[in-house]
């Protein structure tokens, strides 16, 4: 076994071929988990008691268990789960099954950044939108949403370089993202070379979180421009 | 839906001599973590030439890939070096005799003082810099003024990222498998093989790490409420 620092360069193209997948996987989730915390959050902030209990539960539960075995449960459980209701889900692809373990997960962790943005917000301005006539659908979409993205940011941040690391764990269940093709390069090398390939690996995730930090700062510059410049006008 | 009962109560038996290999990973990590993820904290902190860089150039590393791609390099590049090693300083010692335990010890307690170190990082500058000038100027050693008076009142803001990080080690550990490691993954992957029953077996996981994560959040509420108690009487 020798070392060839080489190869790293050479296998990054090999394995960026498989990109799309990890980058599709994590942005499928990203909408599905945003829609499925909203949810959740809905029902930890409203009237309901029975709702309330079940999504504070929910995410108690989801927050303590491993991803591992959340992608086990989905792949070896949900055909299970489906098979008496007649519906063969033998055949889901393993995207399918990845994506739908993720945004179980990943809800979990949404619903505690939707509902903290919300919290976080001034009651007040619910109360002013409702002054000047705006519908509670009005005042979400004009004065919550834009406020509430720039607050959010950070956790979602967060939320989302969580995200892309966990979901490298999918090529258990077989799926060929990232992950997967390393795995398979190295198989098809019959285990030669195995460092160097996750040497390679660890450059390209590296860079992808990387990536998503600045994004994400950007953002956060671009939302924040005119609230301080408000701010500063609103200082004697 | 078929459940087997039997195969959850058999298995159950089976996996309890692995539960204290997985506390062992997260024991020995906190206690390997908690002194150095504070000392680079404090090292970032007062910017080290050439130091200062160098671990944040390691914490980033270990922070922006995913775990799996970490056991993997470990897994590979250990042997690799510490072959060289003995070859070199003449200890008669096979690599591969060497328990895969030790290189699951070394990565997760490497991982988790880069996460306690940026826990640390952003506790440590909640706490005013006049505090450390008073105590300075009390005539306290900084070792006095950091133990006496910085972190007492750091860890009011690092006792729930400590918590979360404990979680998040206690997940991570179910990767040690990959690594060689025969802990209750292993035992339920090995027990489910044999009859195909891998929904239990992953469900018997999920129950065991629930607990252990619920324990871990109980543990640090406890120590939270023991601390509060102390402030207030204080303040008194």
């Amino acid at each position: 076994m020798e070392f060839t620092p080489l190869y790293i360069l050479q296998v990054i193209p090999e394995l960026l071929r498989r990109l799309g997948v990890t980058l599709w996987l994590a942005a499928a989730t990203m909408l599905f988990s945003t829609l499925f915390g909203a949810l959740l959050a809905w029902a930890k902030l409203g009237k309901s008691r029975v709702l309330r209990a079940l999504a504070n539960a929910y995410t108690a539960v989801l927050r303590c268990t491993p991803t591992l075995i959340l992608l086990f449960l989905c792949y070896y459980g949900l055909p299970k789960a489906f098979a008496p209701l007649g519906v063969d889900l033998n055949r889901m692809s393993r995207f399918c099954y990845s994506l739908i373990a993720f945004t179980l997960l990943n809800g979990a962790l949404m619903s505690e950044v939707i509902r903290s943005t919300y919290e976080s917000i001034d009651r007040g301005q619910f109360e002013a939108a409702a002054t000047v006539g705006m519908t509670p659908f009005q005042t979400l979409r004009r004065i919550i949403l834009p406020q509430g993205v720039y607050i959010a940011l950070p956790n979602l941040g967060t939320t989302m370089i969580t995200l892309l690391k966990e979901a490298s764990l999918a090529f258990t269940i077989g799926l060929v993202d990232l992950m997967g093709q390393a795995k398979l390069i190295i198989s098809l090398r019959y285990g030669a070379r195995a460092l160097e390939t996750y040497l390679a690996l660890t450059l390209i995730y590296w860079a992808l979180t990387f990536l998503i930090a600045r994004l994400v700062s950007r953002l956060e510059r671009a939302f924040g421009a005119g609230r301080f410049e408000r701010a500063r006008e609103a200082a004697p | 839906m078929s459940f087997d009962l039997d195969f959850f109560a058999r298995a159950a038996r089976a996996v309890l001599p692995g539960i204290p290999l997985t506390l062992l990973v997260v024991a020995f990590s906190l206690a390997v973590a908690l002194p150095l993820g504070f000392l680079t904290a404090v090292a970032r902190a007062k910017r080290v030439r050439a130091l200062s860089p160098a671990l944040a150039f390691l914490v980033s590393l270990m922070r922006g890939t995913p775990m799996i791609v970490q056991i993997y390099v470990i897994y590979n590049a250990l042997p690799l070096m510490l072959s060289a090693f003995f070859r070199k300083a003449g200890i008669g010692v096979n690599v591969f005799d060497v328990d895969p335990l030790l290189y699951a010890l070394f990565l997760f307690s490497l991982n988790t003082t880069a996460t306690l170190s940026e826990v640390f990082r952003s506790a440590l500058s909640t706490v005013g810099a006049g505090q450390m000038e008073a105590a300075l100027t009390c005539g306290l050693s900084e070792a006095q003024a950091y133990v006496r008076i910085v972190v007492p009142q750091m860890m009011r803001a690092a006792s729930a990222p400590l918590c979360n990080a404990a979680v998040e080690l206690l997940k991570n550990s179910s990767l040690v498998f990959y690594m060689g490691v025969r802990d209750l993954m292993g035992i339920i992957k090995t027990e489910a093989g044999i009859g195909y029953n891998y929904f239990e077996g992953y469900a018997l996981a999920l129950v065991i790490y629930l607990i252990l994560c619920f324990g871990v959040q109980g543990i640090f509420r406890l120590v939270e409420r023991r601390a509060k108690r102390g402030r207030a009487a204080q303040a008194a």
